[in-house]
């Protein structure tokens, strides 16, 4: 057997796949990633043993190039074939099935060859109905294995070509997915962008259905019923994954993006889609800083947005109405924790303390900023405010507490009274059940009019037999 | 003018004059008012049938079969055709349903030109038919779970799937015949496949249960049909994808909406959808069934294969009945025996690993069969453990980030500690059970959720296996190669202080409740009006003997964790001396 014969077409040179051409095809042309190609092959061990063909079926072999769907040895062998080519491959274990093998029909750390014969292959045909109406021809591979989802937001580079060449559209557009008729991106580039993966450029073919209709664009100086080419390229994608299944780059990729919808939405006066978008990206990256796992220039880059997350945060919640200091504050500190010398930071806490009457704490933020700078006006600003402020309260206070001796003495003399009033009270005409008891005065015998002898001795109090009290 | 043919067969069948009935059938002075009348006769003569009328009256029977054969013969096949099928739909037990297919087969062969339509019609009656059988569901286990068999559902499911080969065999064999690669095919196949969905997919299908179960004999001859009319049968995998990612679109949008153009056969969602394309790949990769050779080509990579095979896994254990759930595990074990061993964590940037592992841990905790739930525990230290250091470490931190059960905890941090046992045989330890990423891991674990005030008797299995992995750490790695000596200082002040606080605090409080317990003995119950309702069951009173069990085991683990502390703390002692 000829196992050693052919061309060694790996990429790493380590003669896992041979190829050995034994029909050349026709033409130059080969088929692109995403292609759905169209092939028949006979599969056989190194002892000649036939293990797998697609002629027993009776039936050509199809599949797509460039997913990973096929043994590596054939998405490397089939993406140099041409039309019509026959070739036999030879593809080391590592290339195919490696040392598990694939039960019954390969055994572990198998060699196998197979010959193929190329049949055809059509461009990846996105449209749902399968009817050529979106045809992709992947130009450069993405990356992962994520698609963006429908609603999220995408990053495109676009390049619109008509059938005879001219350029139509070049830009760079940012959009959520589903909604691109806003930014008048065709049907057909969606629907073709949620299979993109990240990093994916592709030329799309877009029959007139799924781009520009019997309409056209006349602005875009596109006719009525014309079949059109993109190039596109996914640049970034909001992720719908959740957040411990990202690396730390995913994460800050998606936090940027977060972020800068927020400010979108904060430009555009919508602050309550702002403040959602924000606390995203705090949630988002919220421990990383301090994780211990992550590499030095993730923490940095993730402490940065963080900081000016916060910062943004503690202005959202100062603008909104009624403004809530509280959260600003909290955002604000939060920011001047990560890094206590930023100016914006403790002019916004400033701010917030201010509003929230805490006019010493925050006349202290606003001296610190211009210790910082000088030169910032809105703080010395902000600093005669508070100053008038204090003055006021100062001035408030005076008021209150003049003549506060005066006041006291008044009120003491007040509450004197009072209290006399409760105790003659007590022993006063209602004193219940403790009347006409044994040995205790009743009303009556209280209200009586003392004797002569009381009169006259009123220090003397005369006992009975007894040694008790006498009723006098 | 007389009786008409269709009073005239109904009162003979009634009053048992069979062969008059039949003579009548065949009588040329009826045959006008025969096939003008042939839907009212169809009618007729399936309303007789009853599920016991063949062994009552075998002859009724018999006389209705050949009654509906000379209809066939006689009336135009599109008109008997039409009935038929609305016969199907509207059938009232499973004889009635079972007559029927014979004359349905005969109209069908006739009717060879303009036949898928005719063909999609009469095949998708039968799947309503089918899908309104109830669904089995007991509580069995084990070697309990061969009584499924009796269940009424269970044997109507499996009379009627037999019915279902004799019936669509002639066809396939004609397209197969034609070698056509056509609509008939695919109609064919879709509707196979739709088979093994609902209700198939509720029965034991296990070889190691019942290995000629009539079940598997119906499943077995199902797959091998599949594999002879669509021949490369991994060609599904696309669809499980575009299931799979259809599944994730938060609002359905659906994309097929514009029909101007054909829709293929297996584009219908009835027909193929995650559930029937799972018991599809189940038949398939499970190993169960014979599979024909031809069906797998041996071109495509294990990676593909397995992680597409795996979207149906995880749909299967999503499911809470016995049936699919214990497919999925079939499933899945026999994919993770694929699996390359020491597998690259970059492989877990498919999500599909993650929502695996959350299936199986979900179905662990929660599953209400105990078989269930040991297998799953099982599936996920193999799956786990076909990654490299680096990869176990993502999935375990998974868990003991995700898993809200201390027990579920527990056994990730065993996996965990097993996983270091193995790294300390290489040469030299991986990143991830060392300094900072160790000490990230140690964090978790020894997490009490409110500190001090923690509930030590709920977290138990949590901290035991904690404290034993931690001494584990102290004994072993006396050479600091983890770098666990730099950890003792944190594990110290933020873990065991608190432990110790917390086991005063909890043993202290138990104390006092046994000793309530012990005091008010003697003493009439005191009656609380209090009942505790869950999910609907009334929940009974913990009568006081139990009480005190309670109060004692959790007394127990209160002192199992205080040696285990104490022991540890010796532990570090010595790590640190060394």
């Amino acid at each position: 057997m000829t196992v050693d014969e052919g061309i060694d077409i790996t990429k790493d040179g380590d003669r896992g796949v041979l190829k050995r051409i034994i029909t050349e095809g026709e033409g130059t042309d080969t088929p692109s990633p995403g292609c759905q190609v169209t092939v028949h092959y006979t599969g056989t061990l190194l002892d000649g043993t036939k293990f797998d063909s697609s002629k027993d079926r009776n039936e050509p072999f199809e599949f797509f190039l460039g997913k990973d769907s096929v043994i590596k040895a054939w998405e490397i062998g089939v993406a140099t074939m041409k039309k019509g080519e026959v070739c036999v491959l030879t593809c080391a274990p590592q290339y195919a099935y490696g040392p598990t093998g694939s039960p019954p029909k390969i055994p572990p750390n198998a060699t196998l060859q197979f010959e193929i014969e190329m049949i055809d292959w059509k461009a990846e045909d996105l449209s749902p109905n399968k009817n050529k109406g979106i045809l992709r021809h992947i130009i450069e591979q993405g990356s992962g294995y994520d698609n963006p989802n429908d609603g999220a937001q995408v990053t495109v580079e676009l390049e619109g070509k008509l059938q005879d060449g001219k350029v139509f559209d070049t830009r760079t557009v940012s959009f959520s997915l589903g909604e691109g008729s806003e930014s008048n991106v065709c049907e057909g580039i969606e629907r073709a962008l949620e299979k993109f993966t990240l990093g994916e450029k592709s030329r799309l073919t877009l029959q007139p259905k799924y781009a520009f209709k019997t309409e056209g664009n006349t602005e875009m100086g596109v006719p009525p019923n014309s079949v059109v080419d993109y190039t596109v390229k996914l640049v970034s994608f909001e992720k719908a994954k959740e957040p411990w299944s990202m690396d730390a780059e995913e994460k800050l990729q998606q936090s940027n993006i977060w972020k800068e919808k927020g400010t979108d939405y904060f430009k555009a006066s919508k602050y309550q889609l702002a403040i959602k978008k924000y606390k995203k990206v705090v949630t988002m990256l919220g421990d990383l800083p301090e994780d211990a796992n992550e590499a030095d220039e993730h923490k940095d880059q993730a402490k940065q947005l963080l900081l000016s997350t916060h910062l943004n945060l503690a202005l959202v919640y100062l603008k909104v109405t009624p403004a809530h200091h509280y959260k600003a504050r909290e955002h604000a500190a939060k920011a001047i924790k990560l890094e206590p010398q930023n100016v914006k930071g403790l002019f916004r806490l400033g701010q917030a303390l201010l509003g929230l009457g805490e006019v010493e704490q925050a006349l202290q933020n606003f001296q610190n900023v211009i210790e910082l700078e000088p030169q910032n006006k809105a703080a010395a600003n902000q600093v005669i405010v508070c100053r008038n402020a204090i003055a006021l309260q100062k001035k408030r206070e005076m008021q209150l507490y003049a003549n506060m001796f005066d006041k006291f003495a008044i009120r003491d003399a007040q509450a004197e009274k009072q209290r006399a009033k409760a105790e003659i009270d007590v022993i006063g005409e209602k004193v219940g059940e403790w009347g006409k008891g044994e040995g205790e005065w009743t009303d009556e015998q209280r209200d009586r009019k003392p004797t002569e002898f009381e009169k006259e001795n009123p220090n003397i109090l005369l006992l009975d037999k007894d040694g008790q009290f006498e009723n006098m | 003018m007389e009786q008409s043919v269709v009073d005239l067969i109904s009162s003979c069948l009634d009053s048992g004059n069979y062969k008059e009935a039949l003579s009548a059938s065949t009588d040329e002075k009826y045959a006008k008012d025969l096939n003008d009348n042939c839907w009212d006769l169809i009618t007729a003569v399936i309303g007789k049938i009853e599920d016991d009328t063949l062994i009552l009256k075998p002859s009724l029977y018999g006389t209705c079969e050949t009654l509906l054969a000379n209809i066939v013969k006689q009336c135009s096949p599109e008109e008997a055709l039409f009935e038929f099928i609305e016969q199907i739909q509207v059938a009232k037990n499973d004889a009635q349903f079972a007559i029927v297919l014979d004359p349905v087969q005969q109209l069908l062969i006739k009717l060879s030109t303009k036949r898928f339509r005719s063909l999609e019609f009469t095949l998708d009656s039968m799947s309503t038919y089918i899908s309104s059988i109830p669904l089995p569901e007991h509580q069995l286990e084990g070697k309990e779970r061969l009584l499924m068999d009796s269940d009424v559902n269970v044997r109507r499911i499996i009379k009627i799937y037999s019915l279902l080969p004799p019936f669509y065999n002639p066809l396939i064999k004609e397209i197969t015949l034609a070698n056509a690669n056509n609509m008939t095919k695919d109609i064919l196949a879709a509707f196979l496949i739709s088979l093994l969905g609902k209700p198939l997919i509720y029965v034991d299908l296990d070889p190691d249960c019942n290995a000629n179960s009539e079940a598997r004999t119906c499943s077995s001859s199902i797959i091998q049909d599949i594999c002879i009319l669509v021949k490369n049968v991994n060609k599904f995998l696309d669809y499980v994808e575009f299931h799979h990612k259809q599944s994730l679109k938060p609002k359905s949008r659906n994309i097929l909406t514009d029909n101007e153009e054909k829709l293929s056969p297996y584009d219908y969602k009835e027909k193929i959808n995650m559930t029937t394309l799972s018991g599809l790949f189940y038949g398939i990769y499970s190993g169960h069934f014979e599979v024909p050779g031809y069906a797998v080509p041996a071109v495509y990579s294990i990676s593909y294969v397995v992680h597409t095979n795996l979207f149906c896994v995880v749909h299967l254990l999503s499911f809470a009945e016995y049936g699919p759930v214990a497919k999925g595990m079939s499933l899945c074990t026999k994919l993770l025996n694929q699996y390359p061993i020491n597998t690259s964590h970059s492989v877990l940037k498919n999500a599909i690993h993650y929502s695996l592992c959350q299936s199986l841990v979900n179905i662990a905790i929660y599953s209400s069969y105990e078989m269930l739930r040991k297998e799953a525990v099982k599936l996920i230290s193999n799956h786990i453990n076909k990654f490299e250091y680096k990869g176990r470490c993502m999935l375990i931190k998974y868990i003991l980030n995700n898993a809200n059960h201390s027990g579920m905890i527990g056994y990730a941090i065993t996996l965990y500690k097993n996983s270091i046992e193995d790294a300390f045989k290489e040469s030299e330890l991986p990143d991830c059970f060392t300094g900072p990423q160790l000490l990230g891991m140690i964090k978790k674990m020894c997490y009490l959720p409110h500190g001090a005030e923690s509930d030590l008797v709920e977290l138990a299995d949590q901290i035991i296996t904690a404290l034993n992995f931690l001494r584990y750490l102290a004994l072993k790695d006396n050479l600091n190669k983890t770098g666990i000596r730099e950890c003792f200082t944190i594990i110290e002040d933020d873990y065991l202080k608190n432990l110790r606080t917390a086991l005063n605090m909890s043993r202290a409080h138990y104390e006092v409740k046994l000793m309530d317990i012990n005091n008010s003995k003697g003493l009439p119950e005191e009656q609380v009006d209090i009942s505790i309702n869950v999910g609907g069951n009334m929940l009974d009173k913990i009568p006081t003997e139990s009480k005190k069990q309670i109060i004692h085991s959790a007394l127990n683990a209160f002192h199992l964790i205080e040696g285990l502390v104490a022991r540890l703390s010796e532990c570090i002692i010595i790590n640190k001396s060394q």
